[in-house]
């Protein structure tokens, strides 16, 4: 009977520890890259929108060349609050799963009144109207491209959909089982409290050293630069929670194997 | 005791002959890299500036018989998976059938997965780097249609399983 | 009768064992049930992580072979393009994308390098400080390619005004050094789809 009790104990004190690493790496997802606030937080305290704004007129000047237009006429035609808004936009809908167009309106309207005063300060004439379209289009769409990633938005929308319905299944059933653990098995359970937390924290440790660790994120370069400097951060912010749980989890697990390491003793007074 | 040696000579003969029959050599790989393959009607070929970028590469990089097959097993799975789509019309790569998508997508990746490549997309091109952390080319316009230039997007699929499988490497020639 | 507790050492230790034993367990379930997986998006991941350099490499040319040993790296500056009739000395990158484009004339990475034999083809605006005298180059011209490993002279041979998209008039051989130098043509307002091209040819004088 007692083998029987100490075998439950362990296998309840494994789900229970098991479900709290799934959990705790959940929640940490849920509350980083899952998260539209947190994403929105972290690219705007990384200068996010300041950069891209920097690339989009450096890709935009490069594109003056070779079109007998000087590059001045870009100047002005956006904003770092339109790029604010697009990129806001972008970001809304993959958490919201509603589409987002950016509006181009504006700048083509803005492109098109600083080219016509470029050619009339210089009295010059746009003599192909094809060559003249071709040139606001690739300007206009160096806007676009930029502030959309190059179309890798909507692949990211596709796919967050999928990893939140998963994550909150998840989330769901790892909080039943560990309640059940923790709550109302916890006449059995009680005393592997400590247990479960302990080795929850040491296995967040192997996570963050063997898993994390392996991925050499202070070199990641996609798409573009500012983009890559925004998903190092929150990467590496992912893994500074993992440890700092893990370690909250390690000192709450030692208390609690300490309390329940006391034994009574029963001490009877001589008279 | 002559029988037992003669058997075991037969297995290693016959394993050194199958590996022989199997192994790719750098200029076989070359030559399916810039095969033309004629995929239902189209006729697909990486573009001559391309090939010039392959073969510098593989000049310069080693790549053993192993990769090789590797490589070259992923182009035939790219090339049969396209064929037995039954798609005919390769213009737009975002209007191929899911299935075909998802196959290619995954064909890249292994290759990403399972060689030392080191390649990402950068505004829209594919940038492939030099083991020393230098970039070797970016690639734009790779796959020409026979008659019709496709965008990098409608031939992203067969390239990128070629691009990606040209930046393998194993022992570098350079900067050793 | 008192009741005390007193802490067990030995009780707090198989806690601790336990635990250890829990981690072990996770550990194996991990590396056996999701080591592959975890494993290929790792090596996905660090497919895009590229420790870069910026550092120049040592351009070597293998004269017997007539190949370059080092190739110079993607954007680096590797020489100067010198046409003397049309007063033009430009730095010479390898690369053509658009940032590259911008400081100087870039060379086509699928095209060969000046002593290999093959096609080399040139790209620049036709702005000024680039190639905007590309238009008044004459047949017999002389250019000459001074790279880190060598001075190449080639004579122009031809002049031509092509669609960006005709190919064929940017042939890339393998046994023929053909020089191809070519801007937007022509210059005014707006991209224009036409290319003026220089096609030059070894010139041993």
């Amino acid at each position: 009977m007692k083998n029987v009790k100490m075998f439950t104990r362990i296998i309840l004190g494994l789900i229970a520890s098991f479900f709290l690493i799934i959990l705790s790496v959940l929640l940490i997802m849920k509350s980083t890259i899952l998260n539209k606030d947190y994403v929105i937080k972290k690219i705007s305290d990384d200068n996010y929108y300041d950069k891209l704004y920097e690339e989009i007129k450096k890709d935009m000047e490069n594109n003056t060349l070779s079109s007998g237009i000087d590059k001045e006429v870009i100047n002005d035609i956006y904003t770092e609050d339109m790029v604010r808004d697009d990129v806001g936009g972008l970001i809304g809908s993959i958490y919201s799963g509603n589409k987002f167009d950016i509006n181009l309106e504006k700048i083509e309207g803005n492109l098109n009144e600083s080219i016509d005063e470029f050619l009339n300060k210089n009295n010059l004439k746009a003599d192909d109207e094809n060559a003249l379209n071709n040139f606001k289009d690739r300007i206009v769409n160096v806007y676009k491209d930029e502030v959309s990633l190059y179309g890798y938005f909507n692949n990211i929308g596709d796919k967050y959909k999928k990893v939140d319905n998963v994550c909150n299944i998840l989330i769901v059933l790892s909080i039943v089982i560990i309640s059940l653990n923790l709550f109302i098995i916890r006449k059995l359970h009680k005393k592997y409290y400590g247990v479960t937390f302990l080795s929850a924290g040491l296995g967040l440790v192997y996570l963050k050293i063997f898993i994390w660790e392996g991925i050499d994120i202070k070199n990641i370069i996609i798409i573009s630069d500012s983009f890559s400097n925004v998903l190092k951060n929150i990467l590496n912010d992912m893994g500074t929670k993992l440890l700092t749980l893990s370690i909250i989890f390690i000192i709450l697990g030692i208390i609690l194997n300490i309390t329940s390491s006391f034994k009574k003793i029963k001490r009877i007074r001589r008279t | 005791m002559k029988k037992i040696m003669m058997t075991l000579f037969t297995i290693v003969l016959l394993f050194v002959c199958s590996a022989n029959v199997s192994a790719m050599s750098e200029s076989d790989l070359y030559a399916k890299l810039t095969a033309t393959y004629n995929i239902n009607g189209y006729n697909f070929t990486i573009s001559a500036g391309d090939k010039v970028l392959a073969k510098k590469y593989l000049d310069a990089y080693e790549v053993s018989s192993k990769d090789a097959d590797y490589i070259a097993g992923k182009i035939d799975e790219a090339v049969s998976a396209m064929r037995n789509s039954g798609v005919n019309d390769f213009s737009d790569f975002s209007k191929l059938p899911k299935s075909l998508k998802d196959t290619l997508r995954k064909l890249v990746e292994d290759i990403a997965a399972n060689t030392s490549v080191k390649a990402t997309v950068k505004k829209g091109k594919v940038v492939i780097f030099n083991p020393d952390g230098t970039v070797f080319a970016e690639i734009t316009k790779t796959v020409k249609n026979t008659g019709m230039n496709m965008s990098i997007i409608a031939s992203l699929a067969l390239v990128v399983v070629i691009a990606g499988a040209i930046i393998l490497i194993k022992n570098a020639k350079v900067n050793a | 009768m008192h009741k005390k507790h007193k802490f067990s050492k030995k009780v707090f230790a198989t806690y601790v064992a336990i635990s250890f034993l829990f981690v072990s367990v996770f550990i194996v379930c991990v590396y056996f049930g999701f080591n592959k997986t975890i494993k290929r998006y790792t090596n996905l991941i660090n497919t895009v992580a590229i420790k870069r350099s910026e550092e120049a490499r040592e351009i070597s040319f293998d004269k017997v072979n007539k190949k370059l040993e080092v190739m110079p790296a993607y954007g680096d500056k590797y020489g100067n393009v010198i046409i003397d009739s049309i007063q033009l000395n430009l730095p010479l990158y390898y690369g053509d994308n658009e940032e590259i484009l911008s400081y100087g004339i870039g060379h086509y990475a699928g095209s060969y390098f000046p002593g290999e034999g093959g096609s080399i083809i040139l790209a620049g605006h036709n702005d000024p400080g680039y190639f905007e005298r590309l238009s008044e180059v004459k047949e017999g011209d002389k250019i000459t390619l001074d790279v880190s490993y060598g001075k190449f002279s080639y004579k122009v041979q031809s002049t031509k005004i092509v669609n960006e998209n005709d190919l064929d008039s940017f042939p890339i051989s393998e046994d023929r050094e053909l020089l191809i130098l070519y801007t937007c043509y022509p210059k005014g307002i707006g991209h224009k789809t036409e290319r003026f091209v220089v096609y030059a040819e070894g010139d041993e004088s």
